[in-house]
C-alpha cells in the first residue's frame, strides 16, 4: 500500500513525533508507514486521513499485488 | 472499539530484567549440575501414582520458578511506547520463535534420548521464551534505530 503521510506532512509542516502525538502512536509507527516498511491498521488510517482533513483514498493508496 | 491486551505495565520489564541474572544463573548451575546446597521441604504434587508426596529441593524449585516469572515479566510487559506495530510485531516474534523452537525439539526427539532428554525438554520451555525476547527485542532494536 502506497502512502503520501510524508508529503502531507510536509505541507502542514509539522515533524514526525507531532503526528505521531495526534494519532497516538510512536514516531517510529510513522517513520514505519512513510517508509512503506509497516501497513497500518484500518483505524489508524482513517485516524491518519482525518487528521489531515482529507479522504483516505487520497493519502492511502492499494497497489497491484495488495 | 479496545481490543483487549493482556500485557503487564512496562515497569514490570525492569523488574523482570533484574530478577531474570540471579535466576538465571542458578538455573545454569542446575543444567549443568554444579553442586548447589540443598534445603529439603515436604511437598505434595501430582508425581508417582498420580499424588507425589515427599520432599522437594527448594532451591532448583524456586529457582526454575524465579526463571520463568523473571521470563514472563520481560516477555509479556509493555513497551514505553507500545502501539498497533509492536503488536504486530510482537505476534510475529511469537510465532517466529515457536517455530524455532518447534524445530529444537523435533532436533531433540530425534537425536536426544534417556534422561538427557527430560533435562532437555525442560530447558525448551525456556528456550521459547528467551528466543521470543531476543528476536522481538533485536527487531524494536532495528525500528528505533531505522527512525533515528
Amino acid at each position: 500500500m502506497k502512502n503520501t503521510v510524508k508529503v502531507e506532512r510536509a505541507i502542514k509542516d509539522i515533524t514526525q513525533q507531532e503526528l505521531a502525538a495526534a494519532v497516538g502512536v510512536s514516531r517510529q509507527t510513522i517513520n514505519s508507514i512513510e517508509a512503506g516498511g509497516y501497513i497500518p491498521s484500518g483505524v489508524l488510517v482513517l485516524k491518519i486521513a482525518r487528521y489531515f482533513g482529507k479522504p483516505v483514498e487520497s493519502i492511502f493508496e492499494l497497489e497491484k499485488d495488495d | 472499539m479496545k481490543t483487549r491486551n493482556y500485557l503487564l505495565p512496562y515497569s514490570y520489564k525492569k523488574v523482570g530484567m533484574w530478577m531474570f541474572l540471579p535466576f538465571a544463573a542458578l538455573c545454569v548451575c542446575l543444567f549443568f549440575s554444579v553442586s548447589l546446597p540443598e534445603i529439603k521441604v515436604p511437598w505434595i504434587a501430582i508425581g508417582d501414582d498420580i499424588f507425589y508426596k515427599g520432599e522437594a529441593n527448594l532451591i532448583t524449585t524456586l529457582g526454575m520458578l524465579g526463571l520463568l516469572v523473571s521470563l514472563c515479566f520481560i516477555a509479556l510487559s509493555r513497551e514505553k511506547d507500545e502501539d498497533e506495530m509492536t503488536g504486530q510485531i510482537r505476534m510475529q516474534s511469537f510465532v517466529w520463535s515457536l517455530w524455532f523452537t518447534a524445530i529444537i525439539l523435533a532436533l531433540g526427539i530425534l537425536f536426544i534420548m534417556g534422561l538427557d532428554f527430560l533435562t532437555f525438554t525442560c530447558a525448551a520451555i525456556y528456550l521459547y521464551f528467551l528466543v521470543y525476547i531476543l528476536k522481538f527485542n533485536l527487531t524494536m532494536k532495528a525500528i528505533r534505530r531505522e527512525g533515528k
